[in-house]
């Protein structure tokens, strides 16, 4: 009966030569469509962000009163908002605050989370009760009432969002690393390695973080628009990035106020807002795929 | 009538990334009362095949051949056929006790069930059933023990539950898989009394498969050697010891550990088993053999050496004669 | 039992006071904040004059907060206004005691999650059954592509799409206020299909390994059928890994009402917070942080003791984990 899972054990090293590994990685991310289409609309997104003002066809700040609840026109493709301000303009530079506060705090949690977790899970014992009773605590947290406080006493700026995002969802990475490096550490291999008279520091880097790595990845393809998340639901409640810099949640919040008027004002920054984090869901399931033999069967 | 007939058994599992070819083509035979031991390595495919028998094999093997039980067309028999067959006539023991119990249900209730499921007994009469059928494999108190979970037990304990679970029915064969592989030495010898004293008992055929010559030779009737997905010798375990044919049983017999004698080096077959990824061709065991031919690339047929005795070597018959050994 | 209880009851008041003493440190350590002001040099009438009340005011807001004494003294003393349930008043509505408030806002709050996840379990249980026994046919893969479209998008969005739905196209559903139970209809959808994504998804996966496992191919060999495996088994073992999931959810859906109330104009405790932390009301911050605190903390304990009632092994062993 059980020779259909003893026949692939995948927790053990990869001893593949690298390149039949990358090309069986490949086949399995690309077994899904969708996480093909989403990783092409992922750098889409990534570039309109990074070349914003290059992409941008107008000064996003820029109002212009003849042109006021213009619908889509060609010279302004999702129309114009109650200043005559350029929609599609003001939708890119939203995506440009929601991509700086997605990839900047997984930056920031991800380092946190490798770092505390690798050492309380490779030293165990005190350290990892410290970081086990940090983790209780905070999953008592009231996250985004926190997340709002902290916007609220730091100043609406995008590192003061940036911070408050990343304040409590550090936590996340940390309980995955720590739970990946648990348990490669007890894998023969790297008892090997310790025998061999490998230090502590170099074992972790060299053997035990490089084995954990699948899951860590997952999670931040996942991180990334949780994020963007917290960021935009900030300025749906008014306590964001404030006004006149254009934001994802005060488009909608805006939007929705005149949706009985001119619902293009909503759909579209919800639409393309919708398409970016299905992508990056799109794109962290292949990633899992990769990476998970338990969704393999 | 033969109550198990098996020809040409094939078994292959498609996984997205390798075919393994577990069972290349075994013929098997089990007559009522009968008991039957297959031994042989991990890799060799005797779960597999026995597995087979209630079609209880996971979606991705793809079988063929024949497999006659009862004079029921296995192969051809639809889902609600098997599932009167299965936990009725055929009760099935597993090797890892813990797994294949439902953490939790309570013992009583899993018990039970083969009587549930077949409408054998109204819930009352199952419990007083199941409460007896605790008590003869040796449960002391199953009064108190029939609500109790399975982690509440030991290892033993639980794999007397299974025996008790398999034979509530009281079933005209049993298979029993590896049952005493994951216990204790002392405990592995009381199970191993107790399935053949409920085997006598009641009758039944059984088939048992272990990786233990010599406890297959305790409980069986006729042995079944696989290798390589292959039968390679079968013969009444009474001969084991003297008449066995096939190089892979003799570097079998030759490892196992002796008390009688001085310790030295234990022999052991050198090389590694199977590839199961490749479909098989010639005989499996060529690599690993130290008396190999070019002709043994073919396959070699499993042919009769004597009687009641088969093996599937090209030197069946003259490497009795170079070994010297009394046929 | 009751020790694991116990312990974590523990960890629980371990956890408030850290989220007290931060959540406290963080308004002191606001620019301006009331808390940080230097009473003893200035006197009330700066107070007073910097924040345009009458110096009897600001005395008795002096008095009430502690002001002339050390941080830990004005730390308890939010901490035990907010315990015996002698909370005062706030800035933004010093009319209304802070406890009233509370207890016309948040039924409203706590309602509007606890609905949300009855109904997301409602649906999520059948689909992810109905996916899981017809593994990798269409039902499954059409299910779970909802799942995750749900999932991926978080309910503010939802509401968005709900709104021009119902709201705008349609005209099915109000979408802004509070005046009987059909106000109630999207914004429990908004909240409840991201979730009904989650959840289905997770029984998915853990029916399929449950149904994968060697105790399954058990009761096959007993003669079960899947129904038998299924219904009298494998789903109560997917279930009680489900309950553990229900503690995050309610916290992250308690969060959630927070800008679906926003959206939807529901007078609940969500929307006090919001006004309070946009107008700097830190006694209201205070109190509510320490609410919504308590209050996720508690369902999680409640739902670890569920988990732990239900589950034997935990059960008889009393040990968690």
């Amino acid at each position: 009966m059980a020779t259909s899972s003893r026949v692939e054990n995948d927790s053990a090293p990869n001893i593949l030569p690298t390149a039949k590994r990358r090309s069986r990685a490949w086949r399995r991310f690309t077994k899904n469509k969708l996480s093909l289409i989403g990783a092409v609309f992922v750098v889409i997104v990534v570039l309109t962000a990074i070349f914003a003002r290059e992409v941008a066809p107008y000064n996003p700040l820029q109002a212009n009163f003849l042109e006021t609840y213009q619908g889509p026109t060609w010279q302004h493709l999702l129309g114009t908002d109650s200043l005559g301000r350029d929609m599609l303009s003001r939708i890119i530079y939203s995506l440009r605050n929601a991509c700086i506060v997605g990839f900047g705090a997984e930056i920031v949690e991800l380092t946190i989370g490798l770092m505390l977790g690798a050492t309380a899970g490779y030293l165990g014992g005190f350290a990892d009760t410290i970081l086990m009773r940090v983790v209780d605590v905070v999953y008592g947290f009231p996250t985004f009432l926190f997340a709002i406080i902290l916007v609220v006493m730091m100043g609406h700026t995008i590192l003061a969002i940036l911070v408050a995002v990343s304040a409590t969802s550090w936590v996340g990475m940390a309980r995955i690393v720590r739970s990946q490096v648990m348990q490669v550490r007890q894998s023969p291999y790297i008892e090997s390695a310790r025998a061999m008279g490998a230090s502590t520091w170099q074992t972790v880097i060299r053997y035990v973080l490089p084995n954990s790595m699948g899951p860590v990845l997952v999670a931040v393809t996942f991180g990334i628009p949780a994020n963007m998340m917290i960021e935009a639901a900030l300025s749906v409640v008014g306590l964001g990035i404030q006004p006149p810099t254009p934001d994802l949640g005060e488009l909608i919040l805006v939007g929705q106020s005149a949706v009985l008027s001119y619902s293009y004002l909503l759909i579209w920054p919800a639409l393309l807002f919708a398409l970016t984090l299905l992508s990056f869901s799109f794109v962290g399931d292949g990633l899992r795929n990769v990476f998970d033999t338990k969704s393999d069967r | 009538m033969a109550l198990v007939e098996i020809h040409n058994l094939r078994v292959r599992f498609e996984t997205d990334e390798a075919t393994i070819y577990a069972v290349n083509g075994i013929d098997l035979m089990v007559e009522p009362g009968q008991s039957i031991g297959i031994v042989g390595e991990s890799g060799s495919g005797k779960s597999v095949s026995v597995t087979s028998i209630p079609r209880l094999l996971p979606r991705t093997a793809r079988v063929e051949g024949s497999v006659y039980f009862n004079g029921k067309d296995m192969m051809r028999a639809t889902a609600s056929e098997l599932q009167a067959i299965r936990g009725h006539q055929i009760g099935m023991i597993f090797q890892n006790p813990h797994a294949y119990l439902n953490p939790t249900r309570t013992i009583g209730k899993q018990l039970m069930e083969p009587l549930l499921f077949h409408h054998l007994a109204g819930v009352k009469r199952a419990r007083a059933m199941g409460m007896e059928m605790l008590d003869r494999v040796g449960i002391v108190n199953p009064k108190a023990r029939f609500d109790n979970y399975p982690f509440e037990f030991s290892g033993g304990m639980l794999q007397r539950v299974l025996i008790a679970m398999a034979l509530i029915t009281g079933p005209k064969l049993v298979i029993a898989d590896e049952p005493t592989t994951a216990l204790d030495v002392t405990v592995q010898a009381q199970i191993l009394r107790l399935l053949k004293e409920m085997q006598r008992e009641l009758g039944m055929s059984m088939i048992f498969v272990t990786h233990d010559l010599a406890v297959a030779s305790q409980v069986s009737d006729v042995i079944y050697v696989m290798y390589g997905g292959i039968v390679v010798e079968r013969l009444p375990a009474k001969q084991l010891i003297r008449v066995h044919r096939h190089p892979y049983l003799s570097g079998l017999l030759a490892s196992l550990p002796r008390v009688d004698e001085p310790v030295g080096r234990l022999p052991f077959i050198p090389g590694l088993p199977v590839n199961t990824r490749q479909p098989l061709s010639g005989c499996p065991f060529y690599a690993r053999c130290q008396w190999h031919l070019d002709q043994c690339q073919s396959a070699p047929p499993l042919t009769l050496v004597e009687r009641d005795h088969e093996a599937a070597c090209w030197l069946a018959d003259e490497r009795r004669v170079a070994n010297g050994q009394p046929s | 039992m009751a020790q694991f209880i116990a312990r974590r009851f523990l960890y629980m008041i371990l956890a408030f006071v850290v989220i007290s003493l931060v959540t406290y440190f963080l308004m002191k350590a606001a620019p301006g904040s009331f808390l940080a002001m230097n009473v003893g040099v200035n006197g009330a009438s700066f107070g007073a004059d910097q924040f345009q009340v009458s110096p009897q005011v600001m005395q008795s807001i002096i008095n009430h907060y502690h002001l002339n004494a050390p941080w830990y003294v004005q730390w308890w003393g939010f901490v035990k206004g907010f315990v015996t349930l002698h909370m005062g008043t706030s800035f933004e509505y010093p009319n209304t005691p802070t406890l009233q408030l509370i207890e016309e806002t948040f039924p409203v709050s706590l309602s509007l999650a606890l609905i949300s996840i009855a109904v997301g379990l409602a649906v999520a249980i059948p689909f992810g059954i109905i996916a899981a026994v017809r593994a990798n046919s269409w039902v499954d893969s059409t299910t779970m592509f909802a799942a995750m479209t749900g999932t991926a998008i978080p309910s503010y969005i939802i509401a968005v799409f709900l709104i021009l739905i119902f709201g705008v196209w349609t005209h099915l559903f109000p979408i802004l206020g509070y005046q009987g139970a059909q106000y109630y209809v999207l914004p429990v959808l908004s909240l409840a299909i991201p979730m009904i994504g989650a959840s289905s998804r997770y029984l998915r996966n853990s029916l399929i390994e449950n149904l994968h496992s060697e105790y399954v191919t058990a009761i096959f060999a007993r003669g079960g059928t899947l129904k038998d495996a299924v219904f009298g088994n494998a789903l109560r073992n997917s279930l009680l890994p489900l309950i553990t999931t229900i503690g995050p959810l309610l916290a992250g859906l308690m969060m959630g009402t927070v800008f679906i109330e926003e959206m939807f104009g529901l007078p609940g405790m969500g929307h006090i917070f919001v006004n309070a932390a946009g107008r700097r009301d830190y006694p209201l911050i205070m109190d509510s942080a320490m609410l919504y605190a308590v209050v996720i903390m508690i369902m999680n304990l409640l739902v670890d003791i569920i988990y732990g009632v239900l589950d034997p092994r935990i059960r008889r062993s009393g040990r968690m984990g």
